[in-house]
């Protein structure tokens, strides 16, 4: 085989700005939005249903949305909205719950989709040990029942509720700290 | 009520609480379960594609106002939706299925208007006359659904050896009357088809043999077949197919086929790449053809490449002495390519730089390329799996960090200090890793201990005979990885304690001329690992008998490997009877299986696989 000079022939050249990619936005945002959505409640199943709902619910107006994040946050609009709407019987205080859960992904997920905050999290469920790991690990890891984790070890249910309570208060000062850390570097 | 209202009341905290418990239900399923993003882009594009020709429709139609048209395109999204839900089965994550974008043809008629690039049609009891016909009317159909009375093996006789439908790449056959083994052997052998759906068809189980010889297949949907056994279903997932499949009223069945398709989850889904082996062959690939193995081709190859919009992974394998940075600077320009792989020998690697550009590629394989700057590799944003086959020095290891997706590693030559292979420990997404054990120090192995999603581990080392097993430092900040099932230690030296450190969740494990143990390791390796599923231990010296016993009764081991041991007597063929879960065992110049051994295992146990290697 011979070898010849390689040359791509020219592309014509474009007129019109170029329209907004679907399926590269679908690629770049899915893993945030579906973050988001669980973040404010919705089951795994039920957050994947919407997580398609919203691109595709979404896709006519992106055109006027702009920049990356405004995109997320457009995006994130969508999902609370079909979210709350599968919810109407929670009523006010459902409502109250997601703005006060939106203000807290955009101060600390909204930037990345989460992965600085997961590895923050992450760096702090290392340092758990003892029955606080044992915990974490069955009831979040295995999705283990409340009342099995509690037989494991050795608790009352509301005993495991208070404690499941303190632990996620203290990984979520951990985070907090970590990531304020992070920033002063 | 307002929110300061609200908060007055008392209500603040125990809404700060709950934001938190179901920000961790989320975070903590992410980071200590398997929970993950789904990648939906698929279904979404599909679903978004069938709701584009919905509203054409209306538009087409013109009948009603915005409010009719808005109506159907609800309705339309609820059909999808109800359609995509009663077709998903077992064996298959939710939401993927294709949508419904299919033009149906009810009659010769309607089928003989079709324009001649529809890529999907439905045809309503039109036999082998309307598969026949549609064949010629659309050369370049992509998808094809046949209802109601099907056709047989005659309509082959008239569209020949080739079978007419050169681009067709999924076939939904779901309760079409008169198809038969034979017809969808017929059929798959389109070289484009990768998606089957034969439920409620005339078919036995004898098609599954077809099935399992059509490398390009990757999907068979069997319904509620009554005759799929779950050895068919393990064998086609073996064989990277993903088999779905309904039994409403058999959950354990059902439960069984989830269990399998998460053991082969590494296997299926890979897409199929269609060989090309002459320019001729390339040129004349159809335009839907995504994946393509261009082998003893380059160059030349590559400029033919560069017209095809919807191609989304190549891969260079053979002898391409042509291969240049020409290729590389297209390659480079291929904004949508999701997967490249370059096994070519001898081949410089100039050029690889240009690859930097592929924001969209998510696998990398770099087998055979010459070493040189791998910076480049930092602006790969999508890149999930890498695998590079040149030594990777400080500059690759850098710059890998900087994926921040990255899940699969593999280089098995580094050219770097412990502290800097070290590294890997920042790539915190990692599932699945390769490294070099002799290149990995304690501050490797501490930094692979944080790894948390960590599934696959191996830290083979290079086979030498003249400096034989290479000491490893101590393995105990493996303990933490909770995620990882398999991990593979050739070629190294261990210490009996180390056993005792690795994480309990192991289903495999690879000791094969691995050296330090002592026989006190067959009961830790039967205690300490109770999903064990998988066990390679060639060159044991130190198995004996009483060590054999005790690895055969691990609860769940099914595969057992064992070669070159003269310890082991023909005492513990009884121990292999017993071993009910075992399934394979595989041996090389073992001298406890003599003919009588042999003979009784095949009495006892013939369902036992034994691979018995005497050279």
């Amino acid at each position: 085989m011979t070898t010849t000079p390689l040359q791509r022939p020219a592309r014509p050249p474009s007129m019109t700005p170029p329209a907004p990619d679907p399926e590269a936005i679908v690629r770049r945002h899915q893993t945030g939005v579906w973050r988001y959505l669980r973040a404010i409640g919705a089951p795994a199943d039920v957050a994947e249903d919407l997580l398609q709902e919203t691109f595709l619910v979404a896709f006519d107006k992106l055109h006027d949305v702009g920049s990356d994040a405004a995109v997320a946050a457009f995006l994130r609009r969508t999902a609370r909205h079909l979210w709350l709407r599968g919810r109407r019987d929670a009523g006010r205080r459902e409502q109250l719950l997601l703005e006060h859960a939106e203000r807290a992904w955009v101060a600390d997920c909204a930037a990345d989709g989460g992965d600085r905050w997961l590895d923050a999290l992450r760096d702090c469920v290392q340092r758990l040990d003892g029955r606080s790991r044992q915990v974490v690990d069955a009831f979040y890891g295995e999705r283990r029942a409340r009342a099995d984790v509690a037989r494991l070890v050795g608790l009352e249910e509301n005993g495991l509720k208070t404690l499941l309570q303190r632990l996620r208060a203290g990984l979520r000062r951990c985070v907090d700290q970590r990531l304020g850390e992070g920033g002063e570097r | 009520m307002n929110d300061e209202e609200h908060i007055a009341e008392g209500h603040a905290e125990d809404i700060a609480e709950e934001v938190v418990e179901r920000r961790m239900d989320w975070a903590l399923g992410e980071v200590l379960g398997d929970e993950r993003a789904p990648d939906v882009v698929m279904a979404v594009m599909t679903r978004r594609a069938a709701q584009l020709v919905e509203a054409k429709q209306v538009r087409v139609t013109g009948r009603g106002g915005p409010l009719l048209n808005a109506a159907v395109l609800v309705l339309g999204l609820v059909v999808v939706a109800w359609v995509m839900f009663a077709q998903r089965g077992v064996g298959e994550a939710g939401g993927q299925d294709p949508a419904p974008d299919f033009v149906v043809a009810a009659t010769m008629a309607e089928l003989a208007e079709l324009p001649t690039d529809t890529r999907a049609v439905e045809l309503r009891d039109l036999g082998n006359d309307g598969f026949v016909a549609l064949a010629k009317q659309c050369p370049t159909l992509e998808r094809l659904r046949l209802r109601g009375r099907g056709p047989d093996l005659r309509s082959f006789d008239v569209l020949g050896e080739d079978g007419g439908y050169g681009e067709l790449f999924e076939a939904d056959l779901t309760g079409c009357s008169g198809v038969q083994d034979v017809f969808v052997a017929k059929l798959i052998q389109a070289k484009t088809m990768t998606s089957i759906a034969i439920g409620g068809t005339d078919t036995s189980a004898a098609v599954v043999q077809f099935f399992e010889m059509t490398p390009q297949l990757r999907r068979i949907d069997f319904g509620e077949a009554p005759w799929l056994t779950l050895t068919m279903v393990e064998q086609l997932l073996m064989g990277g197919k993903r088999v779905v499949v309904r039994r409403p009223d058999d959950p354990t069945f059902e439960r069984h086929v989830a269990e399998l398709t998460k053991r082969y989850y590494r296997q299926i889904d890979l897409p199929y790449y269609r060989p090309v082996t002459t320019l001729d062959e390339l040129r004349a690939l159809p335009p839907s053809v995504a994946h393509i193995e261009l082998r003893d081709l380059g160059d030349q190859a590559t400029l033919l490449l560069a017209g095809r919009e919807r191609l989304r992974g190549v891969a260079y394998i053979g002898d391409a002495p042509d291969l240049s940075e020409g290729s590389m600077r297209i390659l480079g320009e291929m904004s949508q390519l999701e997967e490249l792989r370059i096994k070519v020998p001898k081949w410089s690697g100039n050029g690889l730089d240009h690859l930097g550009a592929l924001v969209n590629l998510r696998k990398l394989s770099l087998l055979s390329a010459g070493a040189g700057p791998m910076a480049w590799l930092a602006n790969l944003a999508a890149l999930r799996e890498a695998r590079l086959g040149s030594p990777c020095g400080p500059d690759a290891i850098g710059a890998l960090t900087r994926c921040r997706d990255l899940e699969v590693l593999e280089i098995p030559e580094v050219l770097a200090g412990d502290d800097e292979l070290a590294r890997v420990g920042e790539m915190a997404k990692l599932r699945r890793l390769r490294l070099p054990g002799e290149q990995c120090g304690p501050q490797t192995i501490a930094a692979i201990g944080r790894l948390e999603r960590l599934e696959s581990l191996d830290l083979s080392c290079k086979r030498s005979e003249v400096a034989g097993r290479h000491p490893m430092p101590r393995l105990r900040p493996l303990g933490k990885l909770h995620s990882l099932n398999s991990l593979t230690l050739r070629w190294t030296e261990i210490e009996p304690d180390d056993l005792l450190a690795l994480p309990v969740s192991l289903a495999g494990l690879s000791l094969t001329w691995c050296s330090g143990l002592d026989a006190s390791a067959g009961t830790v390796l039967r205690d300490r690992f109770p999903r064990l599923l998988t066990l390679e231990l060639n060159e044991p010296e130190w198995l004996d008998d009483d060590a054999l016993r005790a690895i055969l009764a691990a609860p769940a081991l099914e595969h057992l490997s064992i070669t070159n041991n003269s310890n082991i007597t023909t005492a513990v063929v009884p121990a292999i009877v017993a071993a009910k879960n075992l399934r394979h065992l595989r041996t090389w110049r073992a001298t406890f299986l003599d003919d009588a051994a042999a003979e009784t295992l095949r009495r006892e146990r013939p369902d036992l696989e034994v691979t018995l290697k005497v050279w």
